[in-house]
């Protein structure tokens, strides 16, 4: 069994009376890159900040390589790499005195891969911090968060605010530095495709609670959209796995989670005509899973029976 | 791990004291100079006037920046302790207060040496003065930014500061009548609670600048009550700072 890098069990967190995290359940194993999915304000920042410490939680507990941030936060701070996102970094610091101000935390600080980086991520010592793009400043915040070596690294939602180039630019540099080291990658972003080429495993956040975690290649497969032209007669919502529904003027598209054959003949038997089956990617699965359990499925099958009712009458 | 931080506060203070510094001696110097005033009553401005406005100055930027600069979390994230980061910030806000005080105060003493005259200077006063004002300075510079290490805005650090002044200046009129008066009526003592009460206010360090009434108290005690009331003002802002990190 692989070790788990992140463990997180029965973790909650409020600010005050407002629930943030309800009962998060996670296990990240060492090695992976673990894509942290959710919407802005589904609770990403807050698990991240717990994760370091920054916060302590109202019940439950996380673990970061066996330390717990709610008894030793130094500790885990020490051995986790962490990039926040939009980090802003002291501007009238240069490049060079504020890896030289980072290395002065940790013993660890290996100056030789540090100076590599510099020049892989095109960056110069020279250069004031308030004069760097936001590409550079995303760059030179992922230097920062690797100069120790850490096993862990968190990236919150790193390429917030960046371009599709520098977006694309800036993965580039994660995929190379981070997978070849055998590092656990942590990353949270809203941004699914960006997850998608990177990583092993994702967790669906929603209002604070996890309500998908899985392979991502696993995912993909299991979660298929089916279009058809439903039976008037037919009862959608008793299929189970339903995550969403959509409807086009004669036709029904479904996302049924964890597909197999049962669930497949059970959609044959509501179609009247022949079925169109399709692989998801991770943004429409992301999008199916939140939409699903926001509740709106339901509503949505009442009103594609009501159409495929007045489809038939007008036949 | 202190050191970073420190390098940090004073490569980002370091212009905050030489500011102040000049600006304080300046104003000292020219007073001195143009003699519109007594020299006892420009060191009393200096001391009182100009203690305040730097503490006040000062501690508006002592923790407000970095979270109106968005490098709080930058900052947190790293494996230092909270309390750390905090005394760092605190000391050297405190050195843009005590460095242009102290400055002063030499000025004083190398400008007017030896009056010893009613309106003069003398060396004991001098130091007196210089005591009195750096803490009254501390104490005020101390409750503005631990009552308010959680504010974004320099500006609402200042309206803390401005309130904490309002609020010791109405202390200092209701615990004021109950030690004076008896001060000055034959056969009357102030009560210790009303000592205790009278001292536990920052106004009462400009009461340094000269010898201590007999019935008003002793000094050490006052000086007890403001180490009590200084620990209380850092444990409340130490607290705020940590929960909000």
């Amino acid at each position: 069994m692989t070790q788990a890098a992140i463990q997180i069990t029965d973790l909650c967190f409020s600010y005050g009376r407002k629930n943030v995290l309800g009962g998060v359940n996670l296990s990240v194993p060492a090695g992976s890159v673990f894509g942290f999915l959710g919407r802005n304000g589904s609770g990403k920042t807050t698990t991240i900040k717990l994760l370091l410490g920054l916060l302590k939680p109202s019940a439950g507990s996380c673990t970061v390589q066996k330390l717990d941030p709610a008894v030793d936060p130094m500790a885990v701070r020490r051995s986790v790499g962490y990039m926040a996102e939009d980090q802003q970094m002291y501007g009238w610091m240069r490049v060079g005195e504020i890896i030289k101000w980072v290395a002065g935390f940790y013993p660890g600080w290996d100056n030789k891969l540090v100076g590599e980086l510099t020049d892989l991520l095109d960056l110069s010592p020279r250069t004031k911090v308030k004069a760097l793009s936001k590409g550079q400043n995303s760059r030179l915040a992922l230097l920062l968060a690797l100069g120790h070596r850490p096993d862990v690294v968190i990236l919150d939602d790193p390429t917030l605010g960046l371009d599709p180039i520098a977006r694309k630019d800036f993965l580039r540099h994660v995929i190379t530095l981070l997978q070849s080291n055998n590092v656990t990658v942590f990353f949270s972003s809203h941004l699914l495709y960006e997850i998608e080429p990177v990583a092993d495993q994702v967790a669906i956040l929603d209002h604070g609670v996890i309500i998908k975690t899985g392979k991502t290649d696993q995912l993909r497969e299991s979660v298929r959209r089916f279009v058809f032209a439903p039976k008037p007669d037919a009862t959608l919502n008793r299929l189970e796995g339903l995550l969403d529904v959509t409807h086009a003027a004669d036709s029904v598209a479904v996302t049924i989670e964890d597909c197999d054959d049962a669930k497949r003949t059970a959609i044959h038997e509501a179609s009247t005509n022949s079925i169109q089956e399709t692989a998801l990617n991770l943004d429409e699965i992301f999008e199916a899973y939140v939409i699903g359990n926001r509740g709106t499925v339901e509503k949505r099958l009442a009103l594609t029976a009501d159409r495929a009712r007045e489809a038939s009458a007008n036949d | 791990m202190i050191s970073p931080i420190l390098w940090k506060e004073w490569r980002e203070q370091r212009w905050k004291l030489a500011f102040g510094t000049l600006m304080l001696v300046f104003f000292t110097g020219s007073f001195l100079a143009a003699r519109v005033t007594s020299d006892r009553e420009v060191a009393v401005v200096i001391w009182v006037a100009g203690g305040l406005i730097l503490a006040l100055h000062s501690a508006m930027g002592v923790f407000a920046p970095e979270r109106a600069n968005g490098t709080m979390n930058f900052l947190a994230s790293k494996p230092v302790e909270p309390w750390k980061v905090f005394a760092c910030k605190w000391l050297f806000g405190w050195l843009n207060v005590a460095g242009p005080m102290l400055a002063c105060t030499l000025v004083l003493i190398l400008f007017r040496p030896g009056d010893t005259t009613m309106m003069g200077l003398g060396a004991q006063r001098v130091i007196r003065g210089a005591i009195g004002g750096l803490g009254l300075a501390t104490m005020f510079y101390t409750m503005t930014c631990c009552l308010a290490p959680r504010r974004a805005g320099e500006a609402a650090v200042g309206l803390v500061g401005l309130l904490v002044f309002v609020a010791l200046m109405l202390h200092m009129v209701v615990a004021g009548s109950m030690v004076m008066e008896p001060v000055y009526r034959d056969n009357v003592e102030p009560s210790l609670l009303g000592k205790v009460l009278l001292f536990v206010n920052p106004l009462t360090w400009i009461a340094f600048v000269k010898p201590f009434h007999p019935k008003f108290g002793s000094p050490i005690m006052m000086i007890l009550v403001q180490i009590v009331l200084f620990v209380l003002v850092v444990w409340i802002g130490l607290r705020k700072w940590q929960r909000s990190v």
